[in-house]
């Protein structure tokens, strides 16, 4: 009897009623605000950012939400899916983690030799990638390579590359 | 009229109140940083689209990681080369800092525990050892590594388990529940486990703790932990030292000869000193890894310590002649001396040494492309210690005191990954200068189909005879294994992954331990074949504030096994799905609640069904009823001062019986079942600066 109760006590504990994660929520958010803090190059007025997503819609879904809500300067922000890489030109390329076999495909497109390539696996960076995310002490963070970013004529901010951790 | 003002007031007010609510709804400057995490969760897209950069790095390190952090954190135990658990080709588990830091767990065996199709098994003189998927793993058939270096000692190649390698001083534990020989070797032939030390960057501080247990007859446990380490620019260097001593049950035990030995009071001591230097800088790192271990064994007249000691020592450089090229020559050099034990009706004082040179390569190919290989020799020295010599006498088989064999080994391993999966195919040759040759090959598909993922793996490993295999016997052959493998998994939500993974495995020639109490003398056989097929799942969740697993893991020896040494009878008959020792089933529950950034409760309910095998004598086999483990653990980070940490820990709470059944022993050679812990209070504090 002692131990029945002991036992469904522990049960009940086990189970307590968790609360959503955010993790897709903090991708988007993270990609976002790569994008706002990364000085483009110059663009025609009111012509969008293009931003595509390679793989995880969940990611697509929860940025493109938040897109509508906010402008890079005078661009609006257009985000695309995709379930591979289209050799389309976008200003900021999101690989998922499954899908980073593709980067090779990527750094050699003529499509993106002006973009941000941000993937989502282990040694992106060093891979060739302009940002990785990455998991630092269970919390979600980035990797930066300055050099990967600004040999395609981008500038980054001050604080992306404090933020994050800068790889050479 | 005095409606007047009355009404005037309450339009001002409403006025007011209609504009604050205005204002704020158009503010964009929130605080975050005032704002509680059900606050931020209730938070529009259109405020978060609009946070600063600043903000949303805070509000993110406030929320844990999601299940995708977990099957996406690289791992490199089963390809030497980093992959997320999903695509790598192994049947993968890992065990994170917050896990090892929640749970409670004092030391590896307690960690363990909780990997599915992991057991532990009674050896002898007071030594507890791994059973992996069933099968009797421990002398020489699961590779421990240490940092990557290897801590299986030399003579029979185990690794005692049990109050032995500290729990604090572990950052990461990577396990693969299969075969890894076409890798790592003639030990990994059913497992590795691979145990990852804190760095400077883990520690970045200095950190001071004690820890202290109870069981219900007194003191268990007393310990002591320092570890200093930092980043100091591009280098990264770290210290640690831990020190236990205590009983590892308690109560009386009855051996099968009717002696009595009570357990609390000296028969079932322990003391373990571990020591960690480890200092790295760019591509070079180098380890020096010190434990001396002692447990006091039944059976002898006198209490006398069984002690292993190890020093384990490693430098390597990994260097890029090219961007896609890495190459890591290394040298290491241990030292071990196990079993040392010292009474008058049993000697032994054997050391045994061995250094290993290598070089090992990544090549990342292009195109998804990728080669990996790797080329080395091994010297093992073995020595009889002075004190053997001059109190028994007896050499080894060459008629020496001394013995040296020699090892070439060289590994190779191909991929490609793309869109149809992941493919891998290598091998391992092995030339040992007594055993003969070995080679190991691997065959491996992975895929990830975004929720869904596949694995195929098919090894061939073996095991390498150890020292003391070849002295008890020259004509002893490395036992074979060829294990199938297959996982499904599913991302159920962002929050919860589960995995099926099948297996079969078949060891053919399997090398068994045999004793001749009244010759008093050890010997090993190849048996006929040995081997389990069955089935383990897991469902990981990972929320924001409370964290699970559940797994069950279940095998069966019936087309396997053919070994009488592992095979249970009762009443004469044999019960051919079961092996001695090792519960068919396994099911474990743990759960972590995160009351706040500061409280977390952990809870764990393993339960083991029945098992058999010597019991209470050493003539008939019986059945061990199944038992039920179950843990609580209460951790406060930052109690009444700041970086000072506190664990409370209740361990076995049901004070269930339960014991450890030796699953090789054959009739009249078998000892009795090494009883387990019983109901245990545990505190630890941690304080870093």
């Amino acid at each position: 009897m002692h131990k029945t109760f002991t036992v469904s006590l522990l049960l009940l504990w086990l189970f307590t009623v968790p609360a959503l994660a955010q993790n897709e929520k903090f991708k988007a958010l993270f990609l976002l605000n790569f994008a706002k803090n990364i000085r483009w190059l110059e663009a025609p007025a009111n012509e969008p950012l293009k931003i595509l997503i390679v793989g995880d819609k969940t990611i697509f879904q929860e940025l493109e939400a938040l897109s509508k809500h906010t402008s890079i300067g005078n661009r609006p922000i257009v985000v695309e899916h995709a379930e591979t890489f289209m050799q389309h030109s976008h200003e900021l390329v999101y690989l998922s983690t499954e899908k980073s076999a593709l980067l090779p495909e990527l750094l050699s497109s003529e499509h993106l030799t002006k973009s941000l390539i941000v993937t989502d696996t282990k040694n992106g960076c060093r891979a060739g990638a302009g940002i990785n995310f990455i998991t630092n002490a269970g919390k979600l963070s980035y990797e930066i390579c300055r050099k990967h970013v600004e040999q395609n004529g981008l500038r980054v901010s001050s604080s992306i590359l404090n933020y994050g951790v800068q790889i050479e | 009229m005095k409606l007047k003002p009355l009404m005037v007031f309450l339009l001002l007010c409403g006025t007011f109140s209609f504009a604050t609510v205005a204002q704020e709804a158009s503010h964009s400057d929130i605080d975050v940083r005032s704002l509680k995490k059900r606050e931020i969760l209730s938070l529009s897209r259109e405020q978060l689209a609009n946070l600063s950069f600043e903000d949303i790095i805070y509000i993110s390190g406030k929320f844990g990681i999601s299940i995708d952090e977990l099957l996406e954190a690289s791992v490199s135990v089963s390809t030497k080369s980093a992959l997320t658990p999903r695509e790598t080709p192994g049947i993968i588990s890992i065990i994170t800092d917050e896990q090892i830091q929640n749970s409670g767990a004092s030391n590896l065996y307690e960690l363990l525990r909780t990997v599915p199709g992991i057991y532990f098994g009674y050896d002898v003189d007071g030594v507890i050892g791994i059973t992996m998927r069933g099968n009797w793993g421990h002398e020489g058939k699961v590779l421990f590594l240490i940092d990557d270096m290897e801590l299986n000692e030399g003579m029979y190649s185990v690794v005692p388990l049990i109050k032995h390698i500290s729990a604090e001083q572990i950052s990461r534990i990577e396990v693969i529940r299969g075969p890894g020989s076409a890798l790592y070797g003639g030990y990994a032939e059913l497992g590795v486990i691979r145990v990852i030390t804190k760095n400077g960057n883990d520690l970045k501080g200095t950190q001071i703790g004690g820890s202290a247990a109870t069981f219900t007859h007194g003191i268990s446990n007393t310990g002591a932990h320092f570890a200093t380490g930092n980043l100091f620019g591009q280098s990264d260097f770290s210290l640690l030292a831990t020190w236990n001593k205590g009983h590892r049950t308690s109560g009386d035990f009855t051996d099968f000869n009717g002696d009595t030995y009570s357990m609390h009071n000296g028969w079932s001591d322990t003391e373990q000193l571990q020591l960690n230097l480890k200092y790295a800088h760019k591509g070079f790192d180098s380890n020096l890894f010190f434990s001396n271990y002692y447990i006091v064994p039944t059976g002898y007249d006198e209490m006398v310590p069984n002690r292993f000691r190890n020093l384990l020592g490693r430098v390597r450089y990994a260097f890029q002649p090219t961007d896609n090229i890495r190459i890591t020559p290394s040298l290491f050099y241990k030292t071990q001396t196990p079993y040392n034990f010292k009474s008058e009706n049993w000697f032994y004082q054997r050391h045994v040494s061995q250094i290993n040179g290598s070089v090992d390569m990544v090549w990342q190919m292009g195109g998804g492309f990728q080669l990996l290989g790797g080329v080395g020799t091994r010297q093992d020295i073995a020595r009889i210690g002075k004190s053997e010599q001059n109190q028994v006498g007896e050499e080894f088989y060459n008629d020496k005191f001394e013995l040296t064999h020699n090892t070439v080994f060289l590994y190779t391993q191909a991929s490609y990954s793309g869109a149809i999966g992941n493919f891998f195919g290598g091998l391992r040759f092995e030339d040992h200068s007594v055993t003969g040759s070995n080679i190991a090959p691997r065959l491996g598909y992975t895929k990830v189909f975004n929720r869904f993922n596949l694995k195929y793996l098919y090894s061939h490993a073996f095991r390498s005879p150890s020292i003391e295999n070849i002295n008890a016997n020259e004509e002893i052959e490395p036992e074979r294994t060829i294990v199938n493998e297959l996982e499904l998994g599913y991302r159920l939500s962002n929050n919860v992954y589960a995995n099926v993974s099948l297996f079969d495995i078949v060891i053919k020639d399997p090398i068994v331990y045999s004793f001749d109490y009244d010759t008093e003398t050890e010997f090993y056989l190849n048996d006929n074949q040995a081997g389990t097929s069955g089935v383990e799942m897991e469902v990981k969740t990972v929320f924001d504030r409370w964290s699970g697993a559940f797994s069950y893991a279940y095998y069966t020896a019936a087309r396997n096994n053919k070994t009488d040494y592992y095979s249970v009878f009762i009443d004469g008959n044999e019960k051919k799905r079961l092996l001695k020792g090792a519960p068919a089933h396994i099911l474990h529950l743990q759960g972590t609640t995160h009351i706040n950034n500061r409280f977390f409760v952990t809870t764990s309910l393993s339960w083991h069904s029945a098992q058999y095998g010597f019991v209470t004598s050493d003539e008939e086999q019986e059945k061990m009823n199944a038992y039920l483990l179950a843990d609580i653990t209460f951790r406060a980070k930052n109690l009444i001062i700041r970086n000072l940490d506190f664990t409370l820990s209740f361990r076995n709470i049901l004070n269930e019986t339960y014991a450890y059944i030796q699953p090789f022993g054959m009739a009249n050679m078998a000892e009795a079942p090494y009883p387990g812990a019983p109901f245990e209070t545990r505190i630890k504090v941690l304080y870093s600066f």
